[in-house]
């Protein structure tokens, strides 16, 4: 019969727990130390070895010739409890069995003595999903349980069950398992069953399981049934439709590097894995989050980064703390704005180029990194000397502000807009009303060589009439007739969000209230 | 009588034959009647001996009481009836039947040398019903209160060096202060510390890896980090919560509410104020007060103005979907900053 991999290479012993260290060696010196308690509450997410752990306590504490605290796993007891047979050792699930008459149950049972072995163990899974009632009626056993009863109660959601019950058990919290040691138990998997896969692939494998050693073994076995030989990195990716952690680092590291182009086609490469856009920027932020986390407390934070510590630690070294807060805030805003987004893809490009490029942002994160980057440049001794370049540098300066000027000079002299406009409009006052007391309203500039019409919100109405062909054409035949030049016309809505959202605000609350932005 | 006067009179040799127990402090409740169990039964026997009365119909409590009471004890001096009545049981059943347990208890049991009944009830009791008016004039009542800081660490300490570990006061004083004074989970907590630790003395450091509970769980000390100014204490805090499953919006009014009570406490400054009336003027507790003074140092007025407007910002960023943690975590790194 086909077993799963996952079963096959559950831990039979202490030893073979992986990424648990602190709870092995407590529940084995317990057993050395014949300190058993009779109440136990094994918590952490799945696929961290709480059943496991609980089923091993089980033999060990009933196994005939246990060693160091180990169980032998081949006598008859061990044996017994391996496969089942037994009815000392009872797995319970809470989630199918979480009525009171099930509890009432359990306890009618608990006062006899185990048949085979020394202690009767009750393993009851998912325990938090019991009702109050039930609470209520297993907290009584848990007060005073015969002497031959040891209760493991084992759940993912130890903030469910009631403070009493909470009290009453020796609590032991199941951490999620390194990355490393998951990978390692891997390796050691697929040399025990002929399973070829390059080391990456594991890695990422590992690192997909995020800490969960099930969830790890599951997809190794699922890698592993996608084709015959060598299983590739690039296998695992696909298989596992994930932008793995190294492609965004090496995004990451694009963006540091100020290289756009690069950033640009490793984002196009992540994107054409056919990665979900909020999936992707949900790993960014938690790892730019990690990071920042772990370069504002170091060690002393460790614990409560989300993603894998080793590779956190070891990457964040390479990025400067400025930067990676500026990256954070600017993409947590940006999953908010991409909801609503008609090009989400558009967005994320610009927010890259924005990271790059903080010339073009004016935000007081983007100014904060630039000025960090010079601080570094000068701590590094990178002061531009002044006898070299400067003087041409300046000069150059110099002249580009001459040339801006002139040009500035040249455009103002090309077309007075002020008397321009009071010219057309008197035309339009005679020859057209309507578009003459439109365009009274508008406020008139030039900008790239274009007159641009700004009308303030509550004349949209305007804006839309102005701009239809006719009216349009008609204006700029005007001006044209005036500075004897064809001038495209532009109109437009102011546009400031804030005045829109002060409105919204008025109207709702009526007049007569000052309203601040911040 | 407490706890300890008990454990002196069973010392003594006084044995009443009639206990209530009740109080908070469930460990020792249970530790008074093993203790009881020790000093009256023999071990041999204790099973026939030892009787515990749990019924789920009220009515069938007074019969199994006296038919229990009624055997006498199997090879021993004594007998122990258990009647538990955690849940008030007894004060369900009718006042007939009532009358005839403490009829009961007043003819039969007070006065027999070999027989102890111990009623075991909850948290707290209610001493204007019938049954514990009676209890108070007959029985010998035991309450047992939640121990104070000192006491848990005594025992604590106790605990510890009955089995083989040296540990300094301040360091017990410390997991005293992280665990609570429930003494049951104290004794889970050391257990494990003891198991875990293969040294002879505590180490903080090594029991940290085996500890539960931690301190960090409580909003208050979310916000008073915040207000200390503690970057890392106060990112550690908010882990702790969200990962419990605090609601993030509540954590937030949580923190502007700090940042009110220190405004607020800022604008009293330079004028005369007594601890008493600052406590009833920003409506905290007496004993925050110190807290809260200390904290408006580290705070100017400006560094107040921008962190209202901080915590206007998170909220909006809470409201249209910003990530939560994400969120909070901007907030502290902006409130600790500045």
């Amino acid at each position: 019969m086909y077993q799963s991999l996952y079963r096959k290479y559950r831990p039979k012993s202490f030893s073979e727990v992986v990424g648990q260290d602190h709870i092995v060696r407590t529940l084995r010196n317990q057993i050395k130390m014949g300190r058993i308690g009779h109440a136990y509450l094994f918590t952490g997410t799945r696929g961290t070895g709480k059943t496991s752990v609980a089923k091993i306590f089980a033999k060990a504490v009933n196994c005939l010739n246990p060693k160091d605290g180990e169980p032998c796993n081949s006598c008859e007891v061990c044996q017994a409890i391996n496969t089942g047979t037994t009815m000392d050792v009872l797995e319970i699930d809470a989630a199918s069995n979480n009525s009171v008459n099930d509890v009432r149950e359990l306890r009618e049972s608990v006062i006899y003595s185990p048949s085979l072995t020394k202690y009767k163990v009750y393993i009851i899974d998912e325990v938090h999903m019991l009702s109050t009632g039930a609470f209520n009626a297993l907290l009584k056993t848990l007060e005073e349980p015969p002497r031959h009863v040891i209760f493991i109660l084992a759940t993912t959601e130890p903030e469910k069950l009631p403070d009493t019950i909470l009290s009453r058990c020796q609590r032991f919290d199941f951490k999620k398992i390194p990355t490393k040691q998951i990978a390692q138990n891997l390796e050691r998997i697929c040399r025990d069953s002929g399973i070829q896969i390059e080391e990456n692939g594991i890695k990422a494998i590992a690192l997909y399981g995020n800490g969960s050693m099930r969830d790890a073994i599951s997809l190794l076995e699922q890698c592993a049934s996608y084709k015959e030989g060598l299983i590739t990195y690039e296998d695992v990716c696909e298989i596992l439709g994930v932008a793995n952690e190294e492609m965004l680092f090496s995004l990451l590291d694009h963006i540091y590097e100020k290289d756009a182009v690069a950033s640009l086609q490793q984002l196009d490469k992540i994107l054409s894995y056919g990665i979900d856009l909020g999936n992707f920027l949900r790993s960014f932020t938690y790892m730019l989050r990690d990071m920042v986390i772990y370069k504002t407390g170091g060690d002393e934070l460790i614990e409560i980064l989300y993603g894998d510590q080793e590779t956190i630690k070891a990457k964040s070294q390479k990025y400067s703390i400025g930067f990676l807060t500026n990256a954070l805030e600017k993409f947590t805003a940006l999953q908010r704005e991409i909801r609503y987004a008609v090009s989400p893809v558009t967005l994320l490009e610009l927010t890259i180029l924005r990271l790059i490029r903080p010339e073009i942002s004016y935000d007081m994160g983007s100014l904060i990194a630039r000025i960090e980057e010079l601080e570094e440049k000068i701590n590094k001794g990178y002061v531009a000397t002044k006898e070299e370049s400067p003087k041409t540098h300046e000069k150059d300066e110099l002249e580009k502000k001459v040339n801006a000027a002139k040009e500035a000079k040249e455009e103002r002299e090309e077309i007075d807009l002020g008397r321009v406009w009071l010219e057309v409009k008197g035309i339009l006052k005679k020859e057209r009303m309507m578009l003459y007391t439109f365009l009274e309203k508008g406020v008139p500039h030039l900008k790239d060589g274009k007159i641009v019409v700004e009308y303030s919100e509550e004349d949209a109405l305007l804006v839309e009439q102005l701009g239809r062909p006719e009216n349009k054409d008609f204006i700029e035949a005007v001006v044209e007739k005036v500075v004897k030049k064809r001038i495209p016309i532009e109109f437009a809505l102011k546009k400031s969000e804030e005045d829109l959202l002060i409105k919204q605000v008025k109207e709702f609350f009526g007049d007569g209230i000052d309203i601040e932005i911040i | 009588m407490n706890y300890r006067e008990f454990v002196e009179s069973i010392k003594k040799g006084q044995i009443a034959p009639l206990y209530l127990f009740y109080g908070e402090e469930r460990f020792l409740l249970l530790d008074a009647v093993k203790r009881l169990k020790a000093r009256l039964l023999v071990p041999e026997f204790e099973d026939m001996n030892y009787i515990v009365i749990e019924r789920e119909n009220p009515e069938e409590y007074v019969e199994a009481i006296i038919e229990n009471c009624e055997t006498l004890p199997f090879f021993s001096n004594y007998k122990i009836v258990v009647v538990k009545n955690e849940e008030e049981q007894l004060s369900k059943i009718g006042d007939k039947e009532l009358k005839r347990l403490t009829d009961y208890f007043k003819n039969m049991v007070l006065g027999n040398t070999s027989l102890v009944v111990v009623v075991v009830s909850g948290e707290k009791i209610d001493s204007r019903k019938k049954l514990y008016k009676f209890m108070e004039k007959e029985a010998a009542v035991v309450e047992f209160k939640k121990l104070t800081p000192e006491e848990a660490v005594n025992y604590a300490g106790y605990f510890l060096k009955k089995h083989g570990k040296k540990a300094a006061k301040k360091d017990v004083e410390y997991l005293v202060k992280n665990i609570g004074t429930d003494l049951y989970s104290i004794v889970n907590e050391l257990e494990k510390v003891i198991a875990y630790s293969e040294g002879e003395t505590l180490d903080l450091e090594e029991a940290r890896e085996v500890l539960s509970v931690t301190l960090q769980q409580n909003v208050f000390h979310l916000v008073n980090a915040i207000g200390m100014k503690k970057e890392k204490e106060a990112y550690r805090a908010l882990y702790a919560l969200l990962s419990k499953g605090e609601v993030p919006l509540i954590i937030l009014t949580m923190i502007a509410r700090q940042i009110r009570l220190i405004a607020k406490l800022k604008s009293l400054e330079g004028k005369a104020f007594d601890k008493k009336s600052i406590a009833s003027y920003l409506g905290i507790p007496f004993f925050a007060v110190d807290d809260i003074v200390r904290q408006s140092k580290l705070f100017t007025r400006e560094d107040l103005y921008k962190a209202y407007k901080e915590c206007l910002r998170c909220d909006i960023a809470l409201k249209s979907g910003t990530e939560p943690s994400f969120a909070l975590e901007n907030l502290i790194k902006k409130l600790c900053k500045q």
